[in-house]
């Protein structure tokens, strides 16, 4: 299945997203459940983060298909949301929602900085030679500022994995 | 003196590009690695796939692209090494040096015949990075022995490959916008194209390199990337990324090179149709058949005699197919080998948004009952520049800067402690080419068709369901 149609699902499923960091996130955990974005990740400064990803984002926004607008605040971000017109060809190629649509309405509840957790440990587990302690090590070296997310963090992912078994099956 | 002793002894290759391309003594598991038959059948992969029925001296193989990307990048290495020779971190991590040269030289083994359109022809298998990092440590290569001979851990190499090493700034070399990969596929693939396009200044932008940081908050070598130097690297930086843009649609996404390989992609798909039947003409070698099946799921034994020869061959045996079953397989087998007009270009604007060509690909599949060897919608875009535009470090600066981290080049001042800054804040071309995509939709199709698919565009285009602009 196509990018197009795969972010359209997963707007759709949620409405919007709240900054290219969530999204990035998101989308990496998603993947890493078995959901198939095929966009390829590797670590950056605030943990996984796919290029591909951000490329198919910018060339849908500029064919108006996904409208990034800025959110004013304190924390300044964007917001993204699916156009009209994508949520159209979405009806002609399918109506059913995904069988994650659950998980990352979940996922979209949690903060930039949760996410930003949850997606550097899926990330540090596929690590060649990765052990428990090895990972929390990296993680802390990696993310002092997170450090505070770590135990919850690691609880989560636990939760989601017995709540949202691998997605492979129903992609 | 045993006759099994082996004589260390620097070797040098004669390359068109770069002269003389030295493997020195002391890096000795560099030959064994290019003695090895995983790395001998680069021979017999050609860089460009399909690119000489256009430019007729692209004949040029992966094997000589990846001994110039391994000279290369020891020029780099031996660039920072110079530069930073009194720099304690910098020369800590110099015993990652041999595993960045391992990795230049290993980082296209995992290519198919015909390089990168095999990929595009069996889109749901392995695509040739991850089969290189299988072959790196696989127990059924014989890469991983070369390595380990060498006293270098395949793990490690397969880490660089998977973009997941821990030191950036070396990981850089092979994988980024100034990488090593980049510099020699532009400067070989001109030379063997016969244009002038690819070039640029090598020479200055190896002076120019430097490391910088991307976290000054965190001062660990984890967050050091490469650079070009700001006072010296601009104007090289903006050649290079020129270079890029000329190669990239004057030949790499030339129009008769594209209908080329919409042609291979109709004829790999009516094979996978015919072999799927058991109903691939006699004669046709048993490893193609079993590859077409299987759509590219091929043991790593298999993959080693799977090349361009073989390939060639089951072609060539597909052409004097003459049983009505196999008409359009010969016909295409035939247009392919011969250079013969097999496929015409349907009515379709070569800017087509995403919506509208997922649309009218949804609606070919459907409509064109004949299968899907009989046309091909080619969704070319090309991006100059993968910049971020600056306004965005104010609306979303964590975003802005995972961005700029991924696909820019940064400039320094050869500090690891001052925070590295993209091209695109210092250089007016860089700046204008953000956001700047080449789109090249092509579609290509059986000339029996073109009346039906060019009625199913136009239908398609003016679909009510998707005037629904706000």
């Amino acid at each position: 299945m196509n990018l197009l149609i795969q972010l359209g699902l997963l707007l759709r499923a949620v409405t919007e997203i709240e900054g290219r960091k969530k999204l990035q996130k998101m989308v990496h955990i998603l993947q890493e459940f078995g959901v198939p974005f095929e966009v390829r990740y590797g670590y950056h400064h605030y943990g996984p983060f796919s290029e591909q990803l951000q490329d198919g984002v910018q060339s849908y926004q500029q064919d108006q298909l996904i409208h990034e607008t800025q959110v004013d605040g304190p924390f300044p971000t964007s917001r993204f949301k699916p156009d009209s017109r994508l949520l159209s060809l979405l009806g002609l190629v399918s109506s059913e929602t995904p069988s994650w649509a659950p998980f990352a309405l979940e996922l979209n509840q949690k903060s930039p900085r949760e996410l930003e957790a949850i997606s550097t440990i899926l990330y540090l587990q596929k690590q060649p030679g990765a052990s428990s302690e090895k990972v929390e090590e990296s993680f802390l070296k990696l993310k002092p500022g997170l450090k505070d997310f770590l135990p919850k963090a690691k609880t989560w992912i636990t939760d989601f994995r017995s709540k949202y078994p691998t997605f492979q099956q129903a992609a | 003196m045993s006759a099994q002793t082996k004589f260390s002894r620097d070797r040098v290759f004669r390359d068109p590009v770069h002269g003389l391309i030295p493997i020195r003594a002391s890096d000795e598991f560099l030959t064994d690695l290019i003695n090895t038959e995983e790395f001998q059948r680069l021979h017999r992969v050609r860089q460009l796939g399909v690119a000489s029925l256009t430019f007729p001296g692209t004949d040029h193989s992966r094997f000589c692209h990846s001994l110039g990307v391994l000279h290369i990048a020891t020029r780099i290495l031996e660039v920072l090494e110079r530069r930073y020779h009194d720099d304690v971190v910098v020369s800590q991590v110099k015993k990652h040096h041999q595993t960045i040269k391992a990795a230049a030289l290993l980082h296209d083994i995992g290519h198919g015949p015909f390089s990168h359109l095999m990929e595009r022809a069996f889109q749901n298998t392995k695509d040739h990075e991850e089969r290189t990092m299988e072959m790196i440590t696989s127990e059924e290569s014989s890469i991983p022995d070369a390595l380990v001979g060498g006293g270098l851990k395949p793990e490690e190499v397969r880490q660089v490959i998977d973009h997941k090493f821990p030191v950036l700034f070396l990981q850089d070399i092979v994988s980024s916008q100034l990488d090593a990969d980049r510099m020699d596929y532009l400067m070989r693939d001109s030379h063997f194209a016969g244009v002038n396009y690819g070039v640029f200044d090598l020479e200055w932008i190896l002076n120019s390199l430097c490391v910088g940081t991307v976290s000054t908050e965190q001062r660990n070598s984890e967050f050091w990337r490469l650079c070009l130097d700001r006072k010296r690297g601009l104007q090289a930086a903006e050649q290079l990324i020129m270079a890029r843009q000329h190669m990239s649609l004057q030949i790499y996404y030339h129009k008769s090179t594209r209908r080329w390989e919409a042609v291979f992609l109709c004829l790999i798909r009516e094979a996978v149709r015919l072999a799927n039947l058991d109903q691939l003409p006699n004669g046709t070698p048993e490893l193609v058949s079993q590859c077409l099946r299987l759509r590219g799921k091929v043991s790593h034994a298999e993959f080693l005699s799977l090349d361009e020869p073989l390939m060639i061959t089951a072609f060539a045996n597909w052409k004097k197919a003459t049983s009505a079953e196999h008409r359009w397989l010969s016909n295409l087998a035939a247009g392919f080998l011969d250079r013969k007009k097999v496929l015409v270009r349907a009515e379709m604007p070569e800017d087509l948004a995403a919506d509208l060509e997922t649309l009218v690909r949804g609606k070919l599949e459907k409509e064109i009952t004949e299968g899907t060897s009989h046309w091909e919608l080619d969704a070319g875009e090309f991006t100059p520049y993968k910049g971020q535009p600056p306004e965005l470090k104010k609306i979303d600066p964590e975003g802005y800067r995972d961005a700029i981290q991924a696909s820019s080049i940064l400039l320094s001042d050869g500090s690891t402690t001052t925070e590295a800054q993209p091209v695109s804040e210092a250089s007016r071309l860089f700046e204008t080419l953000i956001g700047q995509r080449f789109r090249m939709r092509r579609l290509f199709c059986d000339p029996s068709l073109k009346s039906k698919i060019d009625k199913i565009v136009q239908d398609t285009l003016k679909s009510p369901e998707l005037r629904l602009d706000p």
